[in-house]
């Protein structure tokens, strides 16, 4: 997908104020920023709000003409996305005065409402779901270890005699079931 | 980046769980802001481990709150129907708070310098990596350019082979033994300066012939013991001399040249003379042009 993209073309459009190149950076772009930009800030309605204010201070700096190297585009939206968030994050901290917070990326959601709180409870079933559906304890417990207690992989094949790739199956299958599950219930993530 | 670098290195999880060193962190989110399959991936994951640390937490909650509640007040109402165990109880309850005190005090030191060491073996861990990561490069790097160079050696090597091997063939082409050696008699210029463009020895060279000699008749002129030749280009410029030489029977010195030692032109043939009082004197001139057979 990316090596067949004119990306001078694709700058250039934007540069002269194209609609649809802008239309298309947006389309483009937004999943991945949403990512770069939840695993910073974990409130969805906060997330929506820096997506946006990444993709409008790209497009400004687009057409300032601050993208030197079109081909590199994707790293240049990251960095955009990258500092919004942690920009955000850092005046929360001065106005929360949080000083003693040290890893900016743990910040949570600071306050989740009503809808937020049932709309977890509801997804939480599916994860539930999907636990008690893994019949032997050995990869239950995994799962725990691994996600949870961010144990090292290797340490944790090596303690329940795994292998790497029996270790990635029960993963991806238990992430598989997920998703199915998850689609079934919502329709999308 | 491919994916299957992606899956080996466990990147979706390490970078959710913000276990990547920020330069790996950069460069794998370049790669998947356009990447539809790995975004696909990274929100799954996302939201499975999200869920899940909410279903835990939810969990810890639980147990926290509901069981030491009804163990607790089972233990009031019986100690409530009897005072003296009420008495020996709050006693026991005071010691056992004392000791769980110390203990958890003791207990978190432990888990601090636990989890400070652990912390610590996991950047190591994270630094190793990445210094055997760069040291890979580095080799991988380092072999390409010893086999560009070898490439480049080996290449060259093979030049020189097949240029010695030239050298070798025209060497030993020109140590054979030669027949029909061609042989030029030089007559002298008496008088003025020789006009060597007259051409009064007009040397052909043919091109079969690696050698050729020059017979230089000295016409009975044998005053001397010790004679010596040296040859002049057409500006005058010494280009060769004899050691002493002496002629032979027939009055006539000779000299061998290699058949390309001459470049087409006029040059001029001096013969000297050794008067044995320290000077050469002129016994004659001989201007010869050489010339390529066509």
């Amino acid at each position: 997908m990316s090596d067949q993209t004119d990306w001078l073309e694709w700058v250039r459009r934007i540069t002269t104020g194209d609609a649809d190149a802008e239309t298309e950076l947006v389309r483009r772009y937004k999943d991945g920023i949403a990512v770069i930009i939840g695993r910073i800030v974990h409130n969805e309605s906060v997330k929506e709000d820096l997506s946006q204010d990444t993709f409008r201070i790209a497009l400004e700096k687009i057409r300032k003409g601050d993208v030197r190297e079109p081909e590199r585009l994707s790293g240049f939206i990251c960095s955009v996305a990258r500092n919004v968030a942690l920009d955000y994050v850092r005046r929360m901290r001065r106005a929360t005065n949080r000083e003693e917070i040290g890893n900016a990326e743990q910040i949570g959601d600071p306050q989740a409402d009503q809808f937020e709180q049932l709309w977890r409870k509801e997804r939480a079933a599916v994860v539930r779901q999907v636990i008690s559906e893994l019949k032997i304890e050995r990869d239950r417990e995994m799962l725990f270890r691994y996600y949870i207690a961010e144990e090292d992989k290797d340490q944790i094949c090596a303690g329940l005699g795994l292998t790497s790739q029996q270790f990635n199956s029960v993963i991806s299958r238990a992430l598989k079931r997920f998703k199915e599950l998850y689609l079934k219930r919502f329709d999308k993530f | 980046m491919d994916h299957e670098q992606i899956n080996q290195l466990d990147l979706i999880d390490r970078y959710l769980m913000g276990k990547l060193p920020a330069e790996e962190s950069t460069g794998f989110e370049e790669h998947f802001v356009d990447c539809p399959q790995c975004i696909a991936r990274l929100q799954t994951t996302n939201r499975f481990l999200q869920d899940l640390r909410f279903v835990t937490v939810e969990q810890a909650l639980q147990i926290n709150t509901r069981q030491p509640r009804s163990a607790f007040r089972r233990f009031l109402q019986r100690l409530f129907h009897k005072p003296l165990a009420l008495a020996i109880g709050c006693l026991l309850i005071a010691a056992f708070a004392g000791a769980v005190f110390v203990n958890t005090q003791r207990l978190r030191t432990e888990i601090n310098q636990v989890r400070g060491s652990s912390e610590q073996w996991q950047r190591r861990y994270e630094d190793e990596r990445q210094s055997a990561f760069s040291t890979d490069r580095k080799h991988q790097e380092t072999e390409l350019q010893l086999t560009e160079q070898l490439r480049a050696l080996e290449a060259k090597l093979d030049d020189e082979q097949a240029q010695r091997a030239r050298m070798a063939a025209a060497f030993s082409r020109r140590m054979r033994p030669e027949g029909n050696l061609p042989i030029f008699i030089l007559t002298s210029v008496r008088g003025s300066e020789p006009n060597a463009s007259e051409g009064a020895n007009k040397v052909i060279l043919p091109r079969s012939s690696a050698m050729f000699a020059f017979s230089i008749s000295l016409e009975g002129d044998l005053r001397f013991e010790n004679y010596r030749i040296r040859i002049f280009d057409h500006r005058h410029r010494l280009i060769w001399k004899s050691r002493r030489l002496t002629p032979d029977r027939y009055s006539s010195l000779s000299l061998g040249f290699k058949s390309d030692f001459f470049l087409p032109g006029p040059y001029s043939l001096i013969v000297e003379g050794d008067n044995k009082e320290g000077r050469w004197d002129v016994v004659g001139n001989y201007p010869f042009l050489i010339v390529n057979h066509p």
